[in-house]
């Protein structure tokens, strides 16, 4: 009995020999293998894929190859960490202006829009969305069924029940922009993190869909918020039909927030605060 | 074990060289290892390396089941197999990480599971282990062989259809013009396996029966 079982283990052992004198022989590791290696010890690991590349060492062999691949598909969850950043930057030799790349995704829909009909499909937007054109009164209004709740690889984004939207909190939120690519209303959009006024509505002029119409929560097209800026940074689009902040002239002084009747400008900081206006309506 | 006590000639190496590519084909006549067939044949760069690694590992295995088949006790006959093959496909894909790392990734999870390959585990069971090392290493060669070639055939015929051209080595040889405009991505696909397969091993059915006829 004990025969077979020496034999076994003796040729595993000489397999195993036949192994390690291939593996000796092998070439050392390519430097720019090494690079990404090193490189990949920086990076979140996460593998959200949000720069683009299919996981987190992909992405540090592309560093590793071009370091300015960092400005074309930039990891934002690096950017949120200070340690991280100082890291990255030290072994890629790299001047990063993180102020400047970091960005916040917002929902553009204050929510509270009414349904038009009950949607008893599969709950997912995509789905939602091809069924007559969604199931809000508002066609560019949030349906609140959570793609980007699946998608966020930082858990940033949960869905308000009163609102029946998606809201994002934005202190989790790195901007890597995995949601705006997921929302098939193209309602979710990236702003400066610094930015102080942001728009909360996203409906573009009025397009003849029948049976739709603007919610009452949503912009009114009063244009208040282009007279009260004092520093000529909202200006109106005409062939959408919205206000555009421009960040770089904004001063920040809030005059535009306090004028918007809908409360539809809000500050970045309180976002998903419920505002007083909507609930004094109902 | 039966032991062939006949002498070894170069005729009967070439003879059993042969027979593993045409009359025992490991795909289109025994229909064994139609797992990787199917998977790997996209392109012909891919079926190339994948055949390749296949003679290399039951050339391997072959030769050195055939040297120790005389120690080797009939009760754990199967786990010293694949001890053995497992050794040669391990040496292997160390092999193609170092030198072809692009066929390394896209052989993928295909590279290691040659281990559990049933032509070479058959080949191990059914001949090598019955029989003089040379002429293992002929069989060996043979039905490696038979694989690689029916996994061009399969992979050209794919490749052609699929995607209107035809890639060797990053070299681009030729590309029929209105297919490559529209080709017919279906073959590129499993089910262009299954079909590629099913066509050619009824060719060979039918070469079969003409020549019994």
């Amino acid at each position: 009995m004990w025969i077979p079982i020496l034999i076994l283990t003796a040729i595993g052992v000489v397999c195993g020999v036949l192994i390690w004198v291939t593996n000796r022989t092998l070439p050392p590791e390519p430097a720019s293998l090494q690079k990404a290696e090193e490189v990949s010890e920086k990076l979140p690991g996460m593998n959200c894929g949000a720069c683009g590349f299919p996981g987190c060492f992909a992405y540090a062999q592309a560093l590793a190859k071009d370091k300015n691949v960092f400005f074309s598909n930039t990891c934002t969850t690096v950017l949120q960490n200070q340690d991280m950043l100082d890291n990255l930057e030290k072994s890629l030799d790299l001047k990063i202006d993180k102020d400047a790349m970091n960005k916040k995704a917002i929902v553009c829909c204050t929510g509270d829009c009414e349904n038009i009909g009950t949607y008893l499909g599969v709950g997912s937007c995509k789905s939602a969305n091809k069924i007559l054109r969604g199931f809000k009164k508002c066609p560019y209004g949030c349906l609140g069924l959570g793609d980007c709740i699946k998608i966020c690889p930082q858990n940033a984004i949960s869905i308000d029940i009163d609102r029946q939207i998606s809201v994002i909190d934005i202190n989790k939120c790195t901007g890597c922009g995995l949601c705006v690519k997921e929302c098939p209303r193209k309602i979710i959009k990236l702003v400066p993190a610094d930015a102080k006024a942001v728009f909360l509505c996203s409906y573009e002029g009025l397009k003849n869909i029948p049976g739709r119409e603007k919610c009452d929560f949503g912009c009114k097209r009063c244009r208040k918020c282009v007279k009260a800026c004092e520093n000529n940074a909202i200006t109106w689009n005409e062939v959408k039909s919205i206000p555009e902040i421009d960040y770089n002239k904004c001063t920040s002084c809030e005059a535009c927030i306090k004028a918007c009747p809908n409360n539809v400008l809000r500050k970045l900081t309180d976002i998903n605060a419920k505002p007083e206006t909507v609930s004094n309506k109902k | 074990m039966i032991e062939t006590k006949e002498k070894f000639t170069a005729k009967k190496f070439w003879k059993e060289l042969a027979k593993g590519i045409v009359l025992t084909n490991p795909v289109f006549v025994l229909i064994l290892g139609l797992c990787p067939t199917l998977a790997v044949t996209t392109s012909i760069n891919n079926a190339l390396g994948m055949g390749a690694g296949v003679i290399f590992v039951l050339l391997g295995s072959n030769i050195i089941i055939s040297l120790i088949r005389k120690i080797t006790p009939n009760m754990v006959r199967i786990p010293v197999f694949i001890v053995v093959i497992a050794a040669f496909v391990t040496i292997l894909s160390l092999l193609f990480e170092a030198y072809i790392p692009p066929l390394y990734e896209s052989l993928g999870i295909y590279l290691p599971l040659i281990v559990v390959n049933c032509i070479i585990l058959g080949r191990a069971e059914v001949f090598a282990s019955k029989n003089p090392v040379l002429l293992s290493m002929a069989d060996g060669i043979g039905v490696g062989l038979g694989f690689t070639v029916s996994l061009i055939i399969i992979s050209f015929l794919r490749e052609v259809l699929g995607t209107g051209s035809l890639e060797i080595f990053g070299k681009k040889l030729f590309a029929i013009p209105v297919l490559s405009q529209s080709p017919l991505t279906i073959f590129i696909m499993p089910p262009g396996a299954f079909i590629v397969i099913a066509l050619l091993m009824a060719l060979f059915r039918l070469l079969g029966v003409l020549k019994n006829e």
